[in-house]
């Protein structure tokens, strides 16, 4: 658990975070949202840190940061950056082991550490362990990254933007990838973005930032149903709210299912797991009002009425 | 061992070879150089070995780049530290500034501090040696990825560990090729050292220009030139082997 009580930090003259409060809980994907600039960065390296809070106290699991040694710290939490920073002169699997050899494992457990990590996240050890930073593509470097953040089997995740580089499509594999190993390992993680629909897919918990302060902070859910500003309803689109708030929901919730075994269904279907914006982008597409779901095998199980989507409730 | 292993090594071992060879054989080749000098009492050398003004050249010389080694690397790190950063913009001016001066400017400004003799001559060739290494060692620590030592921090690095795991290895190849540009130089700045008694290669050189036997002069250049073409074929042996800048800036 992360507790941040009444925590400032000024650069000289300028605040850059301002008397913020914010606990994180255990096991929790906490996203942290805001404009550029608006200090989100700066919360976040002051938890491992790399930034000393001017006011206020940090705690990790009730006991204050500043008692610690900040390197014995930084060694239980791992972090992940946009510019990745993967050592060039180093293997990638030499860039995973940094932080279990700064901890003095043993060599066959980092090396067993090493291959669980490259496995996780999808990364055959064969092909990847061996290569150099400069032999990966952006996408696979932000893997190796995550893997090394990981690699000392830390409570705590930072990442600051971490997949803010990446095209759209690797974003949102590896934003995928990251809710898998999150419900596998339960990390309790702060992530930092400055994109909301990256917020509203990843989080349990959005923190909304503007100006060094906390404006809101809530589930998705209830941040898109109740704003609490115009900034904030800003930041989740205006008028698309509603496309996002149904981004956030699953066709499974929604469908009527058949009461008799189904059959194979050819043509325009939905899957049990996407989203009702995809279910609503493809009846818009197709210019129907109803379409068949279907399972991982392409059976049908159930059927999607466009009133079920505008009610909210399964026909 | 592979083939490619070896090749590396073809040239500074052909070097080497002729080095030895002229270091040994010069003597023999007396009826050669008496047709430079037909009119010369003696047309070979003798006030001294070839081979003993070659180990004093060299031990001259590699005195000199250690210390020049350890100066402008060590005086790289420390402004390149935040408690030290100060100190910086003054470093960067010397390193490109200094060079500008000519050697035997230095060696003449040495000779009343320090008299004549081997002193001086290592003086002048530590001064002048340390400012590429100077030079290559600012740009090769200031050259690293911000990111890298970021994430060198995040991870719970020290700051000697990040020093020792992340920023020498990756500054290494400039700084190796500072020292190759420092070590190149004085092999031939040494020889200046014989004109105020440090005996080295430059000594045959000296004497034939004083008496005017150009056999001399050509024996001692023969060597130096050797010497140096083998001491930089045996460095870019070296830096082939160490992160190339593509792998620094891709990082
Ligand atoms: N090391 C620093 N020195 C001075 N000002 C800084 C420093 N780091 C951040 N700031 C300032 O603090 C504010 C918040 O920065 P940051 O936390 O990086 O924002 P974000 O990550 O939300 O884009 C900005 O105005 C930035 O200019
Ligand atoms: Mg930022």
């Amino acid at each position: 658990m992360i507790e941040l009580l009444n925590v400032s930090k000024s650069f000289g003259p300028s605040v850059a975070v301002d008397d913020i409060s914010l606990t994180v809980k255990a096991a929790e994907l906490c996203v942290l949202v805001g404009t550029s600039g608006c200090g989100k960065s700066t919360t976040l390296r002051m938890i491992n840190r790399l930034i000393a809070h001017t006011a206020g106290q940090i705690r990790i699991d009730g006991q204050a940061i500043d008692q610690l040694d900040p390197h014995t710290l930084r060694r239980r939490i791992g972090y992940a950056i946009q510019s990745i920073g993967l050592f060039p002169h180093w293997t990638v699997a030499r860039n995973i082991a940094v932080v279990p050899r700064l901890l003095g494992w043993p060599a066959p457990r980092i090396a067993q550490r090493v291959d669980e990590l490259l496995h996780l996240l999808d990364l055959p050890a064969a092909e990847f362990a061996g290569k150099y930073p400069n032999q990966l593509s952006g996408g696979q470097a932000q893997r190796v990254g995550v893997a090394r953040a990981l690699a000392g089997d830390p409570e705590i995740l930072l990442m600051d933007e971490p997949f803010g580089a990446l095209d759209p499509i690797t974003r949102d594999s590896l934003q995928n990838e990251l809710l898998r190993i999150q419900a596998q390992l339960r990390k309790t993680i702060v992530f930092v973005t400055h994109d909301m629909d990256e917020a509203l897919k990843l989080a349990n918990r959005i923190v909304v930032m503007e100006k060094g302060r906390i404006v809101q902070q809530d589930t998705p859910q209830a941040l898109l149903a109740r704003p609490a500003t115009a900034f904030v309803e800003n930041l989740l689109g205006g008028q698309e709210r509603g496309l996002k708030q149904a981004g956030l929901q699953r066709v499974a919730a929604l469908m009527q299912p058949l009461n008799a075994p189904g059959l194979r269904v050819v043509g325009p279907a939905l899957k049990t797991a996407d989203s009702l914006r995809q279910a609503l982008s493809l009846m818009l597409w197709q210019r129907c009002t109803s379409l068949p779901v279907v399972d991982e095998q392409g059976v049908q199980v159930g059927v999607l009425h466009v009133d079920s989507l505008l009610r909210g409730a399964p026909q | 061992m592979t083939a490619s292993h070896w090749q590396g090594w073809r040239w500074p071992l052909l070097w080497l070879g002729l080095l030895l060879a002229a270091t040994f054989g010069l003597p023999q080749l007396e009826a050669g150089f008496r047709a430079i000098e037909p009119g010369a009492r003696a047309v070979i050398y003798s006030q001294a070995s070839f081979s003993g003004l070659l180990v004093k050249h060299l031990l001259l010389v590699a005195a000199a780049a250690c210390a020049a080694v350890a100066l402008g690397v060590g005086t790289a790190i420390m402004v390149s530290r935040p408690w030290g950063r100060d100190f910086l913009p003054l470093a960067s001016q010397v390193a490109s500034i200094g060079q500008t001066f000519p050697p035997v400017a230095v060696l003449a400004l040495a000779v009343p501090a320090l008299g004549f003799g081997v002193l001086p001559t290592l003086f002048a060739l530590v001064l002048y040696g340390v400012l590429p290494i100077l030079r290559n060692s600012l740009a090769g620590l200031h050259g690293i990825a911000p990111a890298v030592l970021e994430a060198a921090r995040g991870m719970g690095m020290s700051p000697w560990q990040v020093l020792w795991q992340v920023e020498l290895p990756l500054a290494s190849a400039v700084i190796v090729a500072g020292s190759r540009t420092s070590v190149t130089i004085n092999i031939a700045t040494a020889a200046i050292g014989s004109t105020i008694g440090a005996s080295t290669l430059g000594d045959p050189i000296i004497s034939g220009l004083v008496n005017g036997n150009s056999a001399y002069v050509v024996q001692g250049a023969l060597l130096i030139g050797l010497l140096a073409l083998t001491v930089d074929s045996l460095f870019e042996r070296v830096q082939n082997r160490l992160p190339g800048p593509a792998a620094v800036a891709l990082g």
